[in-house]
């Protein structure tokens, strides 16, 4: 399990994470959603070791990194752009992590790190401990042993993303995709007690991301490795995350499922960068005991919510097409064809889908449901 | 000019026409393109072919006479070769010594005072062998600073006697190549340093690779390609060095180089040097080769981002940048600054003036030059040695020009004639500058058409050995600056009604005028510091500035060795104007030079 506690960091004098804190579960994959410039790779860097943090800890089962040098954390971490050494073969770039394991004295004393394998109850753990014993032989027979179980878990690795064969190209020769693969097979075939993904797909075309994304969460519940994703994307985030975390100015703005996240953003920031519905501004103009009045372009909304509001104060409000609800009037400005539906705006910005377009320069009655997103 | 215009005309056309139609109409004209660029490499190929190759060739045909090819020679051969092949990799194995961690610190460091120290350790390269010669001579030469100092610390009148074990010695060969080509290894390796994708380096840690086994596993394999390329290059600089082996390893040292002046001007044994130069080129030849094969092959995966440097962190990181930067600015500073401290101090008497010496600050170095003290017919005053120098300089800077242009012009495209014709044109730069000399004084000999003038007498001899030195760095210069004008700024400056002459002007002629005196600058210094061909070819009563000062150097007197100095600070202050001209040049351009 790892947990990370007040991170912050700096870059160029800019604040760029103030005070992150999260946990990944066993098993668990969770998706970093910000725009670009969040400090979402800085974080991943913190995590991995390749970065020390201003503030704040990351630990593994209660233990701190922070003396744990990158190498021997045990992190896998996929970069955007693969970057793959490209003076090895393709089973060499995902032998590399088995090799170092098997040199390294570290590895050799896996309870020394406090890692996942001092924990006898994992029945793969003691798996893994007999492969890690056969691929560190060196010794006449063994070192034999030691070669087809290097090999043995490399086309193991090669297999899991569908690459078999794959071993003896050059990675200079493969696809954008197929490089992609041979990151994520370098990054799994150690068998690491935690996955990184920095956009991992960010370079891709759009159907060709579809097919990976898919593929990628299969191997991900199949590994049962915990994940940490990190992506712009928010189509991305909803495919392949258990839990979404919001990063924004480097504060996690909202955390939850996907579904949790989408229905209630809590935030006018979290609403816009995902696209929710309509946000609006408005004035609070009268507080009674329960409810208050919000004045806004498209009228006065009387509602109630779990903030305390002050008369006078500007906030935001979520507007979303519903059956019921207040009904605007409004008159439609231009109907844009979306796939199933027409992406229909109205005059003063409201957008709305519809199955059929309106007329443009028709005046129409549509029911929203508001809700308020607290200060603006 | 006339040529840029057609060349735009005929591609506004096909660039206005679908693409398709276009290549079939680009495909008939070729041939006629073809004939074009061979029209204007014409002269450079056939002043090449003159003052290049059949020097080579006569060199050639002596050097493969029977009287030559018996086993004494060869034994002497073998012998010099033998000495050659390793104080060369000696050299090499030092400069790697101070470059490996030079290219490092620059690649992965920032510092204060960074971009001054590599301007500083790139100054060498360019600097005349006799500069460097004199300027580590009055460092650590019997009349320099440490011996001065290591003399006036034991209170002893007589300096000489002092002197350290320093000219003369394998020791200063060694110091003066490793000076003279840390800036390749900086360069070449530093670059690729600096551009290594750092996430590969990150992917290879998180794979659980430690710092150790990230370099032996990853850098060092990766940069396989430049560490060979600069060690290559440095091995050939350091194979083929001939000042430094003449002026600081004096004559019981002989590489091939100075054995081939040696047999020429001193035995005036020419087959034997024939013999030597032919060695000298097979051997330069297989290293190039080995070297365009290493270039042709090296791929090094580059990041998107300028540079990966950093202010050092740790303590550690702090200890190396300040000790590496401190022993370089040490290391490349001394020897230039001693150089005009030394042109400025009088330390001993001069001859002549036992009585009424002033030791201290003075100018007489500088005076000195103008006069002719012994009223000899055979001595020249160093001014007169200066104005020649310069005469050559500007006659090398004309006639590089007027043969560099049009062949740089006619090479911007690529055409199946270029690509064929490139090699012929940058062949020079493998070839030594006394072997070309040598050649000459072999092809020129005879007296040409004219009654009893030859060539080889001529005080043109040199501007044109000079310009075969300087031509293709002329054309280097200048070919890719005329390739880098966008095709696509003429035709947005003739859309906006720009006539051809206002497109030239205002798009080519800022482009062209800085390629031009970048190359000028080149040719000029290039010529101003050559030493092995004029050392062969300069008549005894013109010599250049260079060949003055190693006179003066090897002259006894205090007076000689301030003047010596004297020169050479002249020398070095213009070169590196020269240098500071192209730098100021290529920084304020866009392209590379």
């Amino acid at each position: 399990m790892l947990t990370i506690t007040n991170i912050s960091k700096h870059y160029e004098g800019q604040p760029l994470l103030q005070g992150v804190s999260f946990t990944v579960h066993a098993g668990e994959t969770i998706c970093l959603l910000g725009a670009s410039g969040s400090g979402k790779s800085t974080l991943l860097r913190i995590i991995a070791g390749l970065e020390p943090p201003e503030a704040g800890r990351v630990l593994w089962d209660s233990a701190d990194l922070a003396p744990i040098p990158p190498h021997a954390r045990d992190f896998g971490l996929v970069f955007q752009d693969y970057a793959l050494f490209p003076h090895l073969t393709v089973f060499e770039n995902v032998a590399f992590g088995l090799r170092m394991r098997v040199h390294s004295p570290l590895r050799l004393f896996p309870s020394l790190r406090g890692g996942r394998f001092s924990r006898r109850s994992n029945p793969r753990a003691n798996e893994e401990i007999a492969s890690q014993k056969a691929l560190a032989m060196t010794d006449g027979q063994g070192e034999k042993n030691s070669k087809t179980e290097l090999a043995k878990r490399v086309a193991e690795a090669l297999e899991l993303v569908n690459l078999s064969g794959f071993g003896a190209r050059r990675v200079t020769d493969l696809s954008g995709g197929e490089q992609q693969r041979v990151a994520l097979a370098r990054a799994l075939a150690p068998r690491p007690r935690l996955l990184m993904f920095d956009e991992p797909l960010g370079a891709l075309d759009r159907s060709l991301k579809e097919e990976l994304l898919d593929e990628l969460r299969a191997i991900l519940h199949r590994t049962r490795i915990p994940a940490i994703y990190v992506t712009h994307d928010q189509e991305e985030a909803f495919a392949i995350a258990d839990r979404i975390l919001l990063l924004h100015e480097g504060v996690i703005v909202r955390e939850g499922s996907p579904a949790q996240v989408w229905n209630d953003p809590q935030s006018a920031w979290a609403a816009r960068f995902l696209g929710v519905g309509n946000v609006v501004d408005g004035k609070v103009f009268q507080v009674s005991s329960s409810t208050f009045q919000v004045k806004t372009d498209f009228g006065i909304f009387e509602m109630e919510c779990g903030h305390r509001h002050a008369e006078g104060e500007e906030v935001a409000l979520l507007l979303k097409p519903s059956a019921r609800g207040a009904r605007i009037k409004a008159r439609v400005d231009e109907a844009l064809f979306r796939r199933d539906q027409f992406k229909v705006r109205l005059g003063g910005g409201l957008v709305i889908l519809m199955d059929e377009a309106p007329e443009i320069g028709s005046e129409i009655s549509v029911a929203f449901r508001v809700e308020c997103l607290g200060h603006a | 000019m006339r040529q840029r215009f057609s060349e735009s005309a005929s591609q506004r056309v096909s660039d206005s026409t679908p693409r398709r139609f276009a290549d079939s109409l680009i495909r008939l004209p070729s041939a006629v393109r073809s004939l074009h660029s061979a029209f204007f490499l014409l002269p450079s190929l056939l002043f090449l072919l003159l003052f290049f190759f059949l020097p080579l060739a006569r060199i050639l045909s002596l050097s493969l006479d029977a009287s030559v090819l018996t086993s004494a020679n060869f034994q002497t051969a073998s012998h010099v070769l033998r000495f050659t092949l390793y104080q060369a990799a000696l050299s090499t194995l030092l400069t790697f010594l101070l470059g490996l961690p030079s290219a490092f610190l620059f690649a992965r460091f920032d510092f204060r005072g960074k971009p001054l120290l590599r301007a500083l350790t790139a100054v060498p390269f360019m600097l005349p062998t006799v500069v460097v010669a004199a300027g580590f001579n009055a460092l650590l030469g019997p009349r320099g600073w440490l011996t001065l100092l290591l003399s006036s610390l034991r209170n002893t009148q007589h300096a000489t006697a002092d002197a350290l074990p320093f000219v003369g010695t394998l020791t200063a060969i060694l110091l003066a190549h490793v000076f003279y080509n840390t800036s390749i290894v900086i360069r070449i390796v530093g670059a690729a340093l600096t551009h290594l994708d750092p996430r590969l380096e990150q992917a290879a840690r998180t794979l659980g690779a430690d710092s150790f086994r990230v370099w032996t596993r990853l850098t060092l394999p990766l940069l396989r390609g430049p560490l060979l390329a600069s060690g290559l290059l440095v091995f050939l600089f350091d194979f083929s060095s001939f000042g430094v082996i003449l002026l600081l390893g004096g004559p019981q040292f002989s590489t091939l180089e100075t054995e081939i002046y040696i047999q020429a001007m001193r035995l005036l044994n020419l087959p034997m040097a024939a013999l030597l130069s032919i060695i000298q080129l097979l051997c330069t030849l297989a290293v190039s080769i080995l070297y365009e094969r290493v270039v042709a092959r090296t791929l090094v995966p580059t990041t998107p981002k300028p540079s990966t440097a950093r202010p050092p962190k740790s303590l550690r990181e702090r200890a190396f940048v300040f000790g590496l930067s401190f022993l370089l600015f040490t290391f490349f500073v001394l020897p230039l600054i001693s150089i005009p401290l030394r042109s400025l101090a009088r330390t001993e008497a001069d001859r002549g003036q036992r009585d009424e010496v002033q030791y201290g600050l003075t100018f007489d170095y500088y005076s000195e030059l103008f006069v002719n003290r012994r009223h000899s017919v055979f001595y020249v005053p160093p001014a007169e040695a200066a104005r020649n120098s310069l005469t050559y300089a500007i006659a090398t800077v004309l006639l590089s020009l007027a043969l560099g242009f049009p062949a740089a012009a006619a090479l911007k495209r690529q055409t199946v004639f270029s690509k064929f014709i490139d090699p012929f044109l940058i062949l020079p730069l493998g070839a030594s500058a006394v072997t070309l000399g040598l050649g000459y004084l072999i092809t020129f000999n005879q007296p040409l058409i004219i009654g009893h003038w030859s060539l080889i007498t001529s005080p043109l001899i040199v501007p044109l050995a000079h310009t075969v030195i300087a031509l293709p760095f002329v054309i280097r210069v200048l070919q890719p600056a005329l390739a880098s004008i966008p095709e696509r700024l003429r035709h947005a400056a003739a859309s906006l009604g720009a006539s051809p002459l206002r497109v030239w002007q205002t798009v080519d002629w800022p482009i062209v005028s800085r390629a031009l005196l970048a190359a000028s600058t080149f040719a000029f210094t290039v010529s101003l510091g050559e030493f092995g061909a004029a050392s062969l070819l300069a008549r005894p009563d013109l010599p250049t500035l260079p060949l003055a000062i190693a006179r003066f150097l090897s002259q006894p007197g205090g007076l000689n060795y301030g003047q010596a100095m004297a020169m050479s600070t002249i020398l070095m202050l213009v070169t590196l104007l020269g240098i500071l001209l192209i730098e100021k040049i290529r920084l304020s351009g866009s392209e590379e030079f």
